[in-house]
């Protein structure tokens, strides 16, 4: 059997090109060909994607289209007699960007608005998480196959040194990393003085980022530390350094970070949206109030209540069993196998 | 504790320190979506001013790249400011029709809650 991956873009670190490596991994194991192309290329992702015009499935092979952006350059791939799957990443709503980067909102506008178009013209529509696929109309689930083994075992022991928010994430408006900022800033005046902020993640732009240093230089200055371009062994350094993972952001497709900080040992407080309930079960505190102040004195029940954290951590390494890569594999045959 | 019961205790101790002076708005920009583009924000945008220092490689070690693009860009200003300008124009006269036509708007309904008061007395 031959499976083609499509992809609107791929990139060195981003979620939807990830995913698409660690499948092919497993079409590898299980004896299935193919080929990965994508209609935009990031010239640091190397070899592993082939352009969009390198497609060439035969007859009888199947094409599973990774939705997650805008693509015209795919509507093409529809035209094709193949056995066409989607699996939709979900597409960001456009209007966390149109006051900050109007091309990716245009992108996110297009992107939402085509897509049920695009469902509509694949045999087979599922969603990475049941948020996703509800969107479609579809209850067809694969979650995203998580892979912990680059992050080493779970850690044994508490962070040592001043308390540490961590959140892992793309720097992007819909991620709220300005509401982290504020909220290190309520903790250091009310209780937590020394408590510390990391951001990781890749920045939607360059200004972005810099916007986003200079209001953490201006609020809290030195408490925030951003981080780019970390390797896998650097990321699961963060991760064991983090007394919580905080997460607010306004619109989550699915949240790998979750798994990973549960996978370390790191308590989780995030904020129930999209797929994020689905993935952290009972495994996280919600930040469902606006308030930050809730907020706040949630991350300190969370750092100052021992039993509190033994229990999120307990549930946290449940829910990585319950997104096992052995299910998940079998959950993405049974979508791609006829 | 239980997870289960940390939002209510979260929820009261959040309360009982605001009422003690507790958590003031730090302030600094707030992210805020937009839900509904408004007439100002749209003139406001449709004015193009292309920030010549965005345009940048993405490859690692790609200043020169950077450089050399910029260069080129700046070599082409007088092109692209025309191309600016057509498009300006188009986008201004655009939306003063799209005013217009919101103002004609409200004077219609205006007239017509009018009438049916009068229909009504």
């Amino acid at each position: 059997m031959n499976v083609h991956q499509v992809l609107s873009g791929a990139g060195p670190h981003d979620a939807v090109s990830n995913q698409a490596r660690a499948f092919r991994g497993l079409f590898g194991q299980w004896g299935w060909g193919g080929q990965d192309v994508a209609a935009g290329i990031d010239p640091r992702v190397g070899r592993s994607f082939a352009p969009l015009a390198a497609l060439a499935p035969a007859p009888g092979d199947t094409l599973l289209i990774h939705y997650s952006a805008y693509a015209p350059k795919l509507r093409g791939v529809l035209e094709r007699p193949e056995r066409k799957v989607l699996l939709s990443h979900n597409v960001t709503p456009a209007r966390w960007f149109w006051d900050y980067e109007p091309r990716i909102a245009i992108q996110c506008a297009l992107g939402r608005q085509q897509l049920p178009e695009y469902a509509a013209r694949c045999e087979v529509v599922a969603g990475v998480s049941a948020f996703n696929a509800a969107e479609l109309g579809s209850d067809r689930v694969v979650p995203i196959l998580f892979d912990p083994a680059g992050l080493g075992a779970p850690r044994t022991q508490e962070p040592a040194g001043p308390p540490n928010l961590l959140f892992v994430g793309r720097l992007a408006p819909h991620k709220r990393q300005d509401e982290l900022i504020r909220l290190v800033v309520l903790l250091r005046a009310n209780g937590v003085p020394d408590a510390r902020l990391t951001l990781v993640g890749e920045p939607m732009k360059p200004w972005y980022l810099e916007e986003l240093r200079r209001l953490a230089g201006m609020l809290a200055p030195g408490a925030v530390t951003f981080k780019t371009g970390l390797t896998t062994a650097e990321l699961a350094a963060e991760y064991r350094a983090a007394s919580l993972f905080v997460g607010l952001s306004e619109h989550e497709g699915f949240c790998i970070p979750l798994l990973e900080a549960f996978h370390v040992g790191v308590p989780v407080i995030v904020r129930p949206v999209g797929g994020t309930p689905e993935v952290a079960g009972d495994a996280a505190l919600f930040a469902s109030d606006p308030d930050l102040a809730v907020t706040a004195e949630l991350c300190r029940l969370a750092l100052e209540d021992t039993e509190l954290r033994a229990t999120l951590r307990e549930r946290g390494a449940a829910r990585v069993a319950h997104f096992a890569h052995g299910p998940v594999a079998a959950q993405l045959r049974a979508l791609l196998d006829r | 504790m239980r997870p289960e019961e940390a939002l209510a205790r979260a929820r009261e101790r959040a309360a009982a320190a605001r009422a003690a002076g507790g958590y003031e708005d730090p302030g600094g920009f707030t992210i805020e979506p937009r839900e509904r583009i408004g007439t100002d924000q749209l003139m406001e945008w449709a004015v193009l001013e292309p920030d010549e220092s965005i345009m940048h490689s993405t490859r690692r070690f790609g200043a020169p790249i950077t450089w050399i693009k910029q260069r080129l860009v700046h070599v082409l200003r007088q092109y692209h400011g025309e191309l600016t300008a057509d498009q300006t124009r188009f986008n201004m006269h655009l939306l003063i029709h799209v005013a217009e036509l919101e103002d004609r708007l409200a004077r219609v309904e205006a007239e017509r809650d009018a009438l049916r008061v009068d229909a009504d007395a």
